[in-house]
């Protein structure tokens, strides 16, 4: 009886995590080993493993202009969303930060983005981004065709995705200011400091917690984009917007080459993992946790 | 040197009733002004708009002949200290100390001098390179009280600066303050809800109700003399009593209808009349109070048992009984507690008397020190009536 009551004990802890173990197990572990073991292997159409070739998927890649061009083209694409959408949420939470009438309006204005499906916000701007009939070429009385042009395709997706980042962005910078204790700016306007002064001097630090936060899931979210992509550009033209994960799709699901598109991911894996792992040293020196 | 002049100051939130009605101050070089008034009463308000973090609805402040009301706070050249301490929290207390100097450009070696030296004069060397959050309370407003100093301001504001603290440190830092202004010699004007820092820090203490000054007087004449029935209840502690009396046809005295509640009537008349000194009658009889109802206010202070009166040189009024409803010994004193004309007092005698809850005691009162309190005005008849004596005043309606 007492040995039975033990067990129990002992296993209980287990048993109540064999639900999230289980999906995890399902849809992160499973799929991640797999892509791993898939790596090794030439595969046939249906993405069955069929002849090792060791590292041979990864040499490919590394002697293959277009990975090269896709790595390149992520970084440029990763730096203008984040610096984008993170001046974007910070300017709407300090503009925010004060009362006024409307605050709500204007609130929900700035986090909608959050709510909108990249792909649907893709169909919009695709329409506004059209040169003829865009009312963005409209407004600007230029003449650009933004989609098509190899010279602004990225940019344009790249402002697209950083607008649709910036509503979440704004969500934790609106809650990283209200922490701010506001006597302190009153202190800082007795003491003589202006408002450049304050916000160098006592916004950017009191928010440095979350700004540390922001930028590791908005390198990370944006590193992942991918429907706003399939939509306005398809890679194109030519490979001018061909994000590493666009090209993971196409590699497998139009090229039928699994085994290359999950080198690919192995490799997108590895550098946001050395990425986080570099942010989390440096968050020790600029961050302060107060 | 430094002159501020608020004249005819209001404060109103977004239109609608005034939180400062005409504010009117002038307040000299060297003075320690503190602001003490219920919780509401403006006080911080009116040091909030002096520092610049309250715009000033209308009328004018000035300070040292120049009208301020549009300069921006840090151009007031005035240092301020917050209740709940408003230390810069990232940085460390060396650079919180340095910081009004640093956005001043000033030289770091000139900085360094003088962190270090008022570090040193109040005692924060040892905790130079911590953050705020590594402090206590006290330390804590001690840096910001330093940071306050360092800049060797034309006026220090203060904003309930001890109401955080716990009891010891608050009288710790009290006259840790009392001393820091003896040294600087500027002026400081200093907020609070606590009447002992009132009564122990200020050169003028202004009483504030409801957004409009009750009396500016120094602590003693504040004490002495209390303007309002406002002014006396909110200063002293425990604080005054009142009970309601009617002055008699000749003006001679006042008469107040029964004795101690609770206490059977040992003489035939249940009414206490008290005889008034010539002074008092004759202000009295100036403003015409013949036959008037008032308001009695006397200290715990100025009740004397009756036993002990008979030494008293002052001129002390016929005893009268009350039953005691209880007794509080606070070491050198004890308070009694009594119920007199449906009111509940309270006298502050000496701890050698022995009264227990229950026991019926004769007591008297010290009749120069007695207030009377105008009905309806609440004014205080003496001290009004003294002053406009002084001025030649000698109309009842002015009363």
């Amino acid at each position: 009886m007492k040995k039975y009551k033990i067990s129990v004990r002992s296993i209980s802890p287990y048993a109540y995590l064999i639900p999230s173990l289980l999906v995890f197990g399902l849809f992160l572990f499973y799929p991640f080993f797999k892509t791993i073991y898939l790596s090794l292997y030439k595969t046939n159409k249906m993405g069955q493993a069929k002849l090792f070739v060791g590292l041979g998927n990864y040499k490919d890649l590394l002697t293959s202009p277009s990975f090269y061009n896709s790595l390149f083209v992520t970084v440029e694409f990763v730096v203008i969303v984040v610096v984008g959408s993170m001046l974007l949420g910070l300017l709407g939470a300090l503009l925010c930060n004060k009362a006024f009438p409307g605050i709500r309006v204007f609130s929900t204005a700035y986090a909608l983005p959050m709510a909108i499906a990249s792909s649907s916000a893709a169909m919009i701007f695709r329409i506004m981004l059209d040169p003829t009939i865009g009312i963005i070429n409209k407004l600007l009385k230029l003449d650009i065709n933004w989609i098509q042009d190899p010279k602004y395709a990225l940019i344009s997706v790249a402002v697209l995705t950083a607008w649709l980042n910036s509503g979440i962005n704004f969500l934790y910078f609106s809650a990283g200011l209200s922490n701010i204790d506001e006597t302190i700016y009153e202190r800082a306007a007795v003491d003589g400091a202006n408002s450049f002064q304050m916000f160098y001097k006592l916004t950017l630090p009191g928010l440095s917690p979350i700004l540390f936060y922001t930028v590791v899931v908005n390198i990370i979210q944006a590193f992942q984009s991918f429907g706003q992509v399939k939509i306005l550009t398809q890679g194109g033209p030519g490979e001018s917007t061909n994000l590493i994960v666009y090209s993971i799709y196409r590699d497998a699901f139009f090229n039928y080459r699994f085994g290359s598109a999950a080198a690919q991911s192995v490799v997108l894996f590895a550098i946001i993992m050395v990425l986080t792992l570099i942010m989390f040293k440096l968050e020790k020196k600029g961050v302060s946790y107060s | 040197m430094s002159q501020i002049r608020l004249n005819h100051i209001c404060k109103s939130y977004q239109g609608t009733d005034l939180a400062v009605k005409d504010f009117n101050l002038d307040i000299g070089e060297k003075e320690f002004i503190v602001f003490v008034g219920p919780s509401g009463c403006g006080k911080s308000t009116v040091l909030r708009m002096i520092a610049g973090l309250e715009e000033i609805t209308s009328g004018e402040l000035w300070m040292n002949g120049k009208l301020m009301n549009y300069e921006d706070p840090g151009k007031r050249n005035v240092s301020m200290v917050f209740q709940n301490y408003a230390l810069y929290p990232h940085m460390s207390i060396y650079d919180n100390l340095a910081f009004s100097l640093a956005i001043r450009k000033v030289p770091k070696k000139e900085i360094k001098k003088r962190v270090t030296e008022t570090a040193r004069m109040l005692g924060l060397e040892q905790l130079l390179d911590r953050r705020p959050a590594q402090l206590s309370g006290g330390q804590k407003q001690r840096v910001a009280i330093g940071s306050a100093i360092l800049r060797e301001p034309n006026a220090f504001l203060m904003d309930e600066p001890l109401s955080n603290l716990d009891a010891k440190m608050r009288t710790q830092m009290r006259v840790e303050i009392a001393g820091l202004y003896n040294r600087l010699n500027t002026t400081f004007i200093y907020v609070t809800h606590d009447q002992t820092e009132a009564m122990t820090l200020g050169t003028r203490i202004v009483v504030l109700k409801e957004g409009v000054i009750q009396q500016v007087d120094t602590p003693q004449n504040l004490y002495d003399h209390p303007a309002s029935r406002f002014v006396a209840g909110f200063i002293g502690s425990p604080s005054m009593n009142f009970v309601d009396a009617d002055v008699l046809s000749d003006a001679s005295g006042i008469a107040i209808e029964s004795a101690g509640d609770g206490v059977e009537a040992s003489n035939a008349s249940n009414v206490l009349e008290l005889k008034l000194n010539d002074n008092q009658t004759a202000i009295l009889k100036r403003f015409h109070y013949e036959g008037q109802e008032v308001t009695l206010g006397i200290r715990p202070g100025d009740f004397i048992l009756k036993k002990n009166a008979g030494g008293q040189k002052e001129n002390v009024s016929q005893a009268f009984p009350v039953k005691v409803l209880s007794s509080e010994l606070l070491g050198s004193d004890r308070l009694v507690y009594f119920m007199w004309e449906g009111v509940k007092c309270v006298a502050d005698i000496s701890a050698d008397d022995e009264v227990a809850r229950g026991d019926v005691i004769e007591i008297c009162m010290k009749l120069d020190k007695i207030h009377l309190f105008n009905k309806n005005t609440e004014a205080s008849i003496f001290a009004h009536g003294e002053k406009l004596a002084q001025k030649g005043v000698s109309d009842y309606e002015e009363v």
